[in-house]
């Protein structure tokens, strides 16, 4: 609850761009690395935010620390 | 293994899940889908997101893509990457001829369009058809753009569950006449005369029966776009590349 809470409170801004990653299991090393090489390369354009939909089952994404923009962390519906 | 059991099994899997997660995206106003292997540039959607928000009229937009692959214990550019070209005729039936039949996708959509399309795709069950679908609804729904600035690096190889099914299995799937038959109602109706030149039909026909042949010639002009298109983009090229090697 807490965290939806916190989520809720980070969606109160004014970016109008999100932009979806699907993380496929097996595949977190790859999103992982898509988000420092925009922590890393592209931290100034912050005008979007990210929902990344980790595959039931598979390894949560390390969310990187980043004040410019929000990344939203969720699972799957799908059953293993 | 029951239908209910199974994994995250293709394209159309993933469209189902992105609108059960329609709550986290209400607040916005635009709304892209990438893969995990695939980049699309910040600047470039600010971009795309300023044209939309000038262009009224228009559904979708993005710009040029580029390919690239580890080669030689580094990552190097491979070929160019289409993307859907501007499609800007008021007439759907003139966008349908226009349309070069690239992934619509990762295109920055207009959020209401882009779950507008999501929501037709889960009626069907093939998954090459859910993206062949998608790429037809964005074109019928509207105009799309494409900007001239490096848009989506995409990275080759890719992985299994998104590669093009063999067309021997994608034939022998139950549901492929049944989804055929609903892309055709939802898109087509209107279009029945250049039904088989331009749409569905078209791209199934292409994609069975691809007996282009290849001449020396052909093999020139497509070596000759690959390096043109880096010499006009090798600056953005470079910089992203250079910037993937060392993460």
């Amino acid at each position: 609850m807490q965290k939806l809470l916190k989520e809720l409170i980070m969606r109160n801004d004014k970016k109008e761009i999100i932009k979806v990653i699907f993380n496929l299991k097996g595949r977190t090393k790859y999103t992982e690395k898509y988000l420092n090489m925009i922590k890393k390369n592209y931290s100034n354009d912050n005008f979007f935010d990210i929902l990344i939909i980790n595959e039931i089952g598979n390894k949560l994404v390390k969310k990187i620390s980043n004040k410019n923009f929000n990344i939203f962390n969720v699972t799957s519906k799908k059953k293993n | 293994m029951s239908l209910q059991k199974k994994k995250i099994n293709g394209m159309n899997d993933i469209f189902r899940e992105i609108i059960q997660k329609y709550f986290f995206l209400n607040k916005y106003k635009y709304c892209c889908f990438v893969e995990d292997d695939n980049f699309i540039f910040p600047q470039s959607l600010a971009k795309s997101k300023k044209f939309l928000e000038e262009n009224n009229d228009y559904i979708a937009c993005s710009g040029r893509g580029f390919i690239f692959s580890y080669m030689e214990k580094k990552y190097s550019y491979l070929n160019f990457y289409t993307l859907p070209n501007t499609v800007d005729d008021i007439n759907a039936n003139i966008r349908f001829q226009k349309y070069n039949k690239a992934l619509c996708y990762y295109s920055l959509f207009r959020k209401k369009y882009f779950f507008k399309i999501l929501k037709k795709i889960t009626k069907i069950t093939d998954d090459n058809m859910s993206e062949v679908f998608f790429n037809f609804l964005a074109v019928k729904f509207g105009k799309i753009k494409e900007l001239n600035c490096i848009y989506l690096a995409r990275k080759y190889p890719r992985p299994k569950i998104y590669n093009i099914p063999d067309k021997n299995d994608w034939i022998k799937n139950n549901s492929l006449l049944k989804d055929i038959n609903t892309v055709i109602r939802n898109i087509d109706n209107n279009y029945l005369i250049n039904l088989s030149n331009n749409s569905v039909f078209k791209y199934l026909s292409l994609r069975f029966f691809n007996n282009k042949k290849i001449t020396i010639f052909s093999k020139l002009v497509f070596y000759f776009k690959k390096y043109l298109f880096y010499l006009s983009n090798r600056y953005a090229i470079n910089n992203f590349i250079n910037n993937w090697n060392h993460l």
